[in-house]
């Protein structure tokens, strides 16, 4: 079977049954999980900040061709527009989050996790899109998996393993 | 896992005695290095020292040749593929170069895989680049070095006390608490300590050694720029998720550190995305042998 490995920025969507989309090493970034309940299609996006700076040079735009779910504001309204043209439902759509690693003690401008969080649920409220489950925060290295065709996502942290 | 957590046993001094027995930095780099920075050097005198290193002739040439550059025609000749890439991609290579064969290693009790210590260090030292340009630091080739060689000390402690990493990680973890904490619990000195010192050995500017020294400490880092910058780099690609090891969050930031480099919030969303191009880039770019 395949195995996706998604990078920061990058998004992934798959209809191959026994697929696997994970992103190593999540650290404050934020994987945007999702499968469709009733039939095998996951996606998975690995969002990096909460939106684009102003006053972007080219290189941004660049960035933002290269790596589509770069920021919460763009990258995921790109994202649910793939799965929903992929055919996932909305009702039958579950949703996880993973990641927003944070230090012990860090100031709010470099809160990069909790800022991405942020941004990331105020668009999900807006759509009315609800989460499942989540594993976000403590000062984790998260590895998540999923699995087309399989319900679940599974998290590596601290020589531990959980299934949402 | 050891139970006496609280007794120190001078691990750290058996350490230093060990570490002239480290491969040393080698001298070929060091004098190059010296070439670049010297006003009445020239590639030609460069392209004469290196030429007698084929993996680094081989590295310069396969680098000048990708498809970043995008050339009509192949460079073969190694003084005109100097030429053509300038100082700061010639630092980068050598650096790299010189620096694979003790980077590119697992550590275990770091929970680092091949290539993660490697991956890391080159995104901080991008980072670190990125960043100095951005605050107007004088010396950006200098930001890069030292931050390539940031974690170098967890290197030497996994040679030498490699079967002491996992009570440390435990020890961490169980306790919530700073990874440098514990490692002076166990072994009576951190990963950054050793590093300085093994750089010092290897003679690097005291700038150099002095901001590895202190790139976890947020009561030193904060006391000058280089120091400040390494660190800044450090945290920036630990939250990109870049190489992580077992300790990547397990520290505390100072809350003046972006006051001290003057950077704001929306700065650090700018150089985020810079590094990360950059990164991706080098990956391309820096797959040497």
């Amino acid at each position: 079977m395949q195995t996706f490995s998604i990078k920061n920025g990058e998004m992934i969507v798959s209809k191959e049954p026994g697929a696997v989309l994970e992103a190593c090493s999540v650290g404050a970034n934020l994987a945007v999980c999702i499968v469709d309940s009733k039939i095998p299609l996951a996606g998975l996006a690995l969002v990096v900040l909460p939106q684009m700076p102003a006053n972007m040079p080219n290189a941004f735009h660049e960035a933002q061709e290269r790596l589509p779910a770069l920021t919460a504001m763009s990258g995921l309204p790109l994202f649910f527009k793939r799965m929903l043209q992929e055919g996932v439902a909305k009702d039958r759509m579950k949703l996880w989050l993973v990641g927003a690693s944070r230090f012990f003690s860090e100031p709010a401008d470099l809160s990069l996790g909790a800022q991405t969080y942020t941004a990331v649920k105020k668009i999900l409220n807006a759509n009315k899109i609800k989460i499942t489950a989540e594993h976000v925060g403590g000062q984790f290295k998260r590895c998540v998996r999923l699995v087309v065709g399989q319900d679940g996502v599974r998290i590596a942290f601290d020589d531990q393993e959980v299934i949402l | 896992m050891s139970d006496d957590y609280n007794a120190p046993d001078f691990t750290l001094e058996r350490i230093f005695e060990k570490l002239v027995n480290l491969p040393t930095f080698p001298k070929v780099i060091q004098k190059a290095l010296a070439l670049l920075k010297d006003p009445n050097s020239s590639i030609a005198k460069l392209a004469e020292l290196l030429r007698y290193d084929p993996a680094i002739t081989a590295n310069i040439l396969r680098f000048t040749n990708s498809a970043h550059f995008g050339l009509a025609q192949r460079i073969t000749d190694l003084e005109t593929a100097l030429t053509f890439l300038g100082q700061q991609h010639i630092t980068e290579i050598l650096l790299a170069s010189a620096s694979l064969p003790y980077l590119n290693t697992p550590i275990a009790g770091y929970r680092m895989e091949p290539r993660d210590l490697w991956r890391h260090s080159i995104a901080t030292a991008i980072a670190a680049e990125t960043l100095a340009k951005f605050c107007s630091y004088p010396d950006p080739p200098t930001a890069f070095t030292g931050a390539l060689l940031h974690d170098i000390g967890k290197i030497a402690l996994n040679i030498f006390v490699g079967g002491r990493l996992e009570d440390i990680f435990q020890m961490a973890r169980q306790e919530k608490m700073i990874f440098t904490e514990a490692e002076w619990r166990v072994l009576g000195g951190d990963h950054a300590v050793i590093g300085a010192e093994i750089l010092q050995l290897w003679e690097f500017p005291s700038d150099i050694v002095r901001a590895v020294r202190n790139h976890h400490d947020p009561d030193l880092y904060i006391q000058d720029t280089l120091s400040s910058l390494m660190a800044l780099a450090n945290i920036l690609v630990i939250q990109m998720g870049i190489g992580l090891g077992a300790d990547a969050f397990r520290y505390n930031i100072n809350f003046e550190l972006l006051d001290r480099l003057h950077l704001t919030r929306a700065d650090l969303h700018r150089c985020i995305v810079l590094i990360l191009m950059d990164f991706n880039r080098s990956q391309d770019m820096l797959n040497l042998d």
